[in-house]
């Protein structure tokens, strides 16, 4: 029974020895199956080893399946790789499959308002395809796919001073505001990485004014 | 609270030793000041390696930004070049009578850096890789940040309580991009 130990201990020496967390969790729950192999078959069970040995088991199998959806390949579809290499090519593809799964796609016909000025905006969007007229008296400035629409107002909190009218049928993604700014809040280094989107995008819209 | 005349009025000094007022820094535009503690502070170095990458983004929003420690002038060229920070968007001063601190709220104390949460921040720093080095300046001085616009106007403070608190990078982005959009004209199309 001797061997089911010394297994268990070699499979925890080679758990140091690796660098890649997920490998090093692994190894463990291995080594931690042995270990309670070995204390239930001693003549009188070891049962605190066994409970102890049980919660590392669960909670290394449960980080082990975070670990695997973290690292699972992304796939994107047609229109979202587009819309990646349009605006988001800064954002890995993963942290922009995250955005996506918060936002809505969404379709206009031509000549229907999206924004309307001094409106309280709750949404910012990011044109996918076809074209928008930005409309304010008689000025007019047409705004394309991958370009934001409401990410003044989404950084000021202030209604828009323009109204935005698709100029043909467009498709966009549409995010909630309150949720986005919620959902950047609870994940730090994707925040920084969407505001360096939007702010370029913010930025040449400034330069152009 | 901060004190906006006093906090104009405080003198930081550059490299060299001389001396200008801290206003005249936001006195053309926009400035994000990021008070850091002594210049060897381990906690420093952590807020000025996650800011690094953003400063690019703060300048393209219009604004300038400043670092000030509190240590000796003759100890910024040290810092600029351990942070690399010479060929980058940022002036780094200091205020060896830590009157800007004073005037801009911010907190000093022995609690904020020898205290449980200052010791955790402390081995957070270490583990992440950051390297502890000589004290260059007030050791008890903690650090903050503010967000000024060009008539003086702060539109962000920050106070750190302790050794490893400071301003989020997005935070100070925001407030830049915030003031950048201020500066539009209302009637601007693209001002959506």
């Amino acid at each position: 029974m001797a061997y089911l130990l010394h297994a268990a201990n070699v499979l925890y020496l080679l758990s140091y020895l690796v660098k890649d967390i997920l490998w090093l969790r692994l190894l463990t729950v291995v080594a931690g199956v042995l270990l309670m192999t070995w204390a239930l078959l001693q003549p009188q069970p070891l049962w605190a080893s066994v409970a102890w040995n049980a919660l590392f088991l669960a909670i290394n199998l449960y980080q082990s399946w975070l670990l695997i959806l973290e690292r699972r390949p992304v796939r994107l579809s047609e229109r979202e790789t587009l819309l990646y290499r349009l605006a988001f090519r800064t954002l890995t593809p993963r942290e922009f499959v995250k955005l996506l799964a918060l936002g809505r796609w969404e379709e206009a016909a031509a000549e229907t308002r999206i924004v309307e000025r001094a409106r309280a905006l709750d949404r910012l969007m990011v044109i996918a395809s076809g074209r928008t007229a930005v409309k304010v008296a008689d000025r007019v400035v047409e705004l394309g796919e991958g370009r934001f629409v409401g990410e003044m107002s989404f950084i000021t909190g202030e209604a828009p001073t323009a109204d935005v009218v698709a100029i043909d049928a467009i498709r966009y993604v549409s995010w909630p505001k309150v949720e986005l700014t919620k959902f950047l809040a609870q994940h730090p280094p994707l925040r920084a990485a969407w505001q360096a989107v939007l702010g370029a995008d913010l930025v040449s819209k400034l330069r152009a004014a | 609270m901060v004190s906006s005349p006093a906090l104009a009025d405080a003198v930081v000094l550059d490299r060299a030793g001389q001396g200008r007022p801290l206003g005249s820094l936001w006195e053309k535009q926009p400035c994000v000041v990021v008070m850091l503690r002594h210049f060897g502070c381990i906690g420093c170095d952590v807020t000025v390696t996650e800011l690094a990458p953003r400063l690019a983004e703060l300048r393209a929003a219009g604004a300038r930004t400043v670092l000030v420690g509190n240590g000796s002038p003759g100890a910024i060229d040290g810092f600029v070049e351990r942070h690399g920070l010479a060929d980058k968007a940022v002036d780094v001063f200091t205020d060896p009578t830590l009157a800007a601190f004073r005037a801009a709220g911010l907190v000093r104390s022995a609690w904020a850096t020898f205290g449980v949460r200052a010791a955790i921040d402390y081995v957070r720093a270490i583990a992440a890789g950051f390297v502890p080095r000589k004290t260059e300046g007030d050791v008890l001085q903690q650090g903050g940040a503010l967000v000024v616009d060009a008539g003086g106007r702060v539109v962000f403070h920050h106070v750190a309580t302790h050794l490893g608190d400071h301003a989020d990078g997005s935070d100070l982005v925001d407030a830049a991009l915030g003031l950048a959009i201020g500066r539009t004209p209302a009637a601007s199309p693209l001002r959506v």
